[in-house]
C-alpha cells in the first residue's frame, strides 16, 4: 500500500483516445439518462488504497471498489438507497467505467488493521436521537408529571443541539475511471458522493 | 506500471461489480428502541380504549350511586367517548410502526409519529383513569353517606336504650328523612323490573302496572298525556293539601306529621318531574303508575280520615301517604 494524494486538475486535456473512451464509456450514456458528468483528473493508475493524514487530522483513504478496507472492516459498502437506485440506472443504461475509486474520511488517525467505526446515515442519526429523547421523557412524565414538561423542553433542545453538531463529518464518493490504451493514464469521473456519519 | 488487469475488468463489469458488493445503510443505535417503545405506545391506546369503553352507563351507575348518578353518567358519556378514537389510533399507529419497522428508514415524519405515539398512550391512559376515579368517587361518597346513616342509627339505638327517648327518636327521624332522601334520589322507573317496599311499612295495595318499554321520543308531546299530566298536578296539589286534614293520634306525634307530610311532598314533587319526562319522552306506563300511586295515598287519607288509629293497628305504623305509595319517585 501507497500513501499517493489524488488532486483536481486545473487544466484538463484527455488525450483523443482518452477522450473518445470516456465519451463512448461514460458521457454519452449518461447524458442520455439525463445525466451530465464530467471529467475531473487524469493521473497514473493509483495502487489498490492508497492512505493520506492530512495536517488537520483525520485519514483519507482512496480505494478500488475491490480492495476497500473500511467496507470490508463494516461488512459493506454502504450508500443511500436513492444513491443506489441512481447508480444502478447508470450502470444498466451503460455507464462502464474501466476501475471504481472509493474515498473515505475517517476522523481519527487510522492505519490498517485499526478497527473501524460504523457509519449512518447523518439524518437518520439525529432523528433517532431526537426520538428517543422525546420517548424517554414521555415515560418519565408519566412517572412523574411535576417533572414531565420540564425534562421534555430540556431534552428536545439538547438532542437538536446534539443533531446539529454531528453534521461535520465524513464525505463517502465514488469515482468511475476510464483507462487511456496508448498512456495507460486514467481519467477520473464523478459518480456519487454522499454524506455519512460516523460513530467516533 | 498499472495497478490494474489489462483487459480492465477481468471479463466482468468492474461498476456491475461495485455495485453488486454496495448495500442501504443499516437503521442507527436506538432505531430499534424508538420502534419498540412506540409499540408500547399502541399498546397503551389499546389499554386506554378498553378501559375507556367499560365506563359504566347512567343506568349502571344508577345501581351504585345514590347521588347524581345521572349527571356522573352524563360525564361519562364524555370519557367513554373517547374509546373508538384511541381503537382508531392505535391501529393506525400500529400498522405505521409496522411499515418503518420493515424499511428500516426513519425520516423526520416517521420519527415524529414514533415520538408521538408514547405520548398519546400516556394522554389516552390519563384520560381513561380519570373516568375510573370519578366513579370511584362517586361510589364512595354513597358509601360515606350510607356509613353515615348506619352510624346515626347505632346511635340512636344507644339513645334509647339509656332512656334518652327524645334524642333516640329524633336521631332516628333523621336516619329515616335521609334513608328516604337517598332513595329518592335518581330514581328511574324505567329501570323498576320490581318496586322497591314502601318505607314505614308494607303496602296493602296491588303492585302497579309495568311501565311501557322504551320507545324513540316523539318529536313533540302527545296533547293527551300533556292534559292528563295537568289534571294529574292538580289532583296531586289537592291531595297533598287534603293530607293537612288528617288527625294524627298518639302514639303518633307531632314530628311523625311532619316527617310524613315532608315525605309526601318529596315524593309528589318527584313523581311531577318524572311525568314532564314521561310526556315528553311518550311513556304512558309512567302515567299509569302515577295514578295508581295517587289512588294509593288518597286511600290511605280517607281511611285515615276515617279512623286515625286504623294504619297503627293494622301496619303499627302511623299513617303515610308514602307507605300506601306501591312504587317511590
Amino acid at each position: 500500500m501507497h500513501s499517493q494524494e489524488l488532486r483536481p486538475q486545473a487544466d484538463l486535456r484527455p488525450a483523443p483516445a482518452l477522450r473518445q473512451r470516456l465519451e463512448r464509456q461514460v458521457f454519452a450514456p449518461a447524458r442520455q439518462l439525463g445525466e451530465e458528468l464530467a471529467l475531473v483528473a487524469i493521473t497514473e493508475p493509483p495502487p489498490p488504497v492508497s492512505i493520506l493524514h492530512p495536517p488537520q487530522g483525520g485519514t483519507w483513504i482512496a480505494t478500488r471498489h475491490d480492495s476497500d478496507p473500511v467496507a470490508a472492516a463494516r461488512g459493506a459498502l454502504h450508500a443511500p438507497e436513492k444513491e443506489i437506485k441512481r447508480l444502478t440506472h447508470l450502470q444498466r443504461g451503460g455507464v462502464d467505467p474501466d476501475v471504481i475509486l472509493v474515498g473515505h474520511e475517517l476522523r481519527s488517525r487510522w492505519k490498517p488493521g485499526d478497527p473501524v467505526p460504523p457509519a449512518f446515515l447523518p439524518g437518520e442519526s439525529s432523528t433517532v436521537g431526537r426520538v428517543l429523547d422525546v420517548q424517554a421523557a414521555t415515560i418519565e412524565a408519566a412517572r412523574g408529571l411535576l417533572r414531565a414538561m420540564r425534562r421534555i423542553g430540556i431534552g428536545l433542545g439538547a438532542a437538536a443541539a446534539v443533531g446539529l453538531a454531528n453534521l461535520a463529518f465524513v464525505d463517502p464518493f465514488v469515482l468511475g475511471g476510464v483507462r487511456d490504451p496508448q498512456t495507460g493514464l486514467i481519467g477520473w469521473v464523478p459518480l456519487g458522493a454522499w454524506d455519512e456519519q460516523s460513530a467516533e | 506500471m498499472s495497478n490494474l488487469p489489462s483487459s480492465g475488468h477481468g471479463g466482468g463489469s468492474a461498476f456491475a461489480d461495485f455495485l453488486s458488493r454496495v448495500r442501504p445503510y443499516p437503521p442507527p443505535p436506538g432505531f430499534w428502541i424508538a420502534v419498540l417503545r412506540a409499540l408500547g405506545g399502541v399498546l397503551g391506546l389499546i389499554i386506554a380504549g378498553i378501559l375507556a369503553a367499560a365506563l359504566p352507563t347512567t343506568e349502571a351507575l344508577r345501581e351504585h350511586v345514590a347521588i347524581g348518578a345521572g349527571e356522573v353518567g352524563q360525564v361519562l358519556e364524555v370519557f367513554r367517548a373517547a374509546a373508538p378514537a384511541f381503537f382508531v389510533a392505535a391501529v393506525a399507529g400500529g400498522a405505521a410502526v409496522a411499515v418503518i419497522a420493515s424499511r428500516r428508514r426513519l425520516g423526520d415524519a416517521a420519527g415524529g409519529l414514533l415520538a408521538a405515539l408514547p405520548m398519546m398512550a400516556m394522554v389516552a391512559v390519563a384520560w381513561s383513569v380519570i373516568g375510573w376515579l370519578i366513579v370511584v368517587a362517586a361510589m364512595l361518597l354513597t358509601l360515606v353517606l350510607l356509613l353515615l346513616l348506619f352510624a346515626l342509627m347505632v346511635a340512636a339505638g344507644l339513645r334509647l336504650l339509656v332512656g334518652d327517648f327524645g334524642g333516640g327518636l329524633l336521631l332516628l327521624l333523621v336516619v329515616l328523612a335521609g334513608a328516604s332522601w337517598l332513595s329518592t334520589l335518581d330514581s328511574d322507573p324505567r329501570l323498576a323490573e320490581n318496586p322497591p317496599q314502601a318505607q314505614a311499612g308494607g303496602s296493602p295495595s296491588a303492585p302497579p302496572a309495568e311501565p311501557e318499554r322504551s320507545a324513540p321520543a316523539p318529536a313533540t308531546p302527545d296533547p293527551a298525556l300533556t292534559r292528563q299530566r295537568i289534571a294529574l298536578e292538580a289532583r296531586i296539589t289537592s291531595e297533598v293539601a287534603a293530607w293537612h286534614e288528617v288527625r294524627y293520634v298518639p302514639p303518633c306525634t307531632r314530628e311523625d306529621r311532619r316527617f310524613e307530610l315532608g315525605t309526601l311532598k318529596e315524593q309528589f314533587r318527584a313523581m311531577k318531574r318524572q311525568l314532564r319526562i314521561a310526556e315528553r319522552e311518550g311513556r304512558r306506563g309512567w302515567f299509569d303508575r302515577a295514578v295508581h300511586n295517587v289512588e294509593q295515598v288518597e286511600k290511605e287519607r280517607q281511611r285515615a280520615l276515617a279512623d286515625p288509629t286504623w294504619s297503627y293497628e293494622q301496619y303499627e305504623r302511623c299513617p303515610s301517604g308514602v307507605g300506601a305509595m306501591g312504587y317511590l319517585w
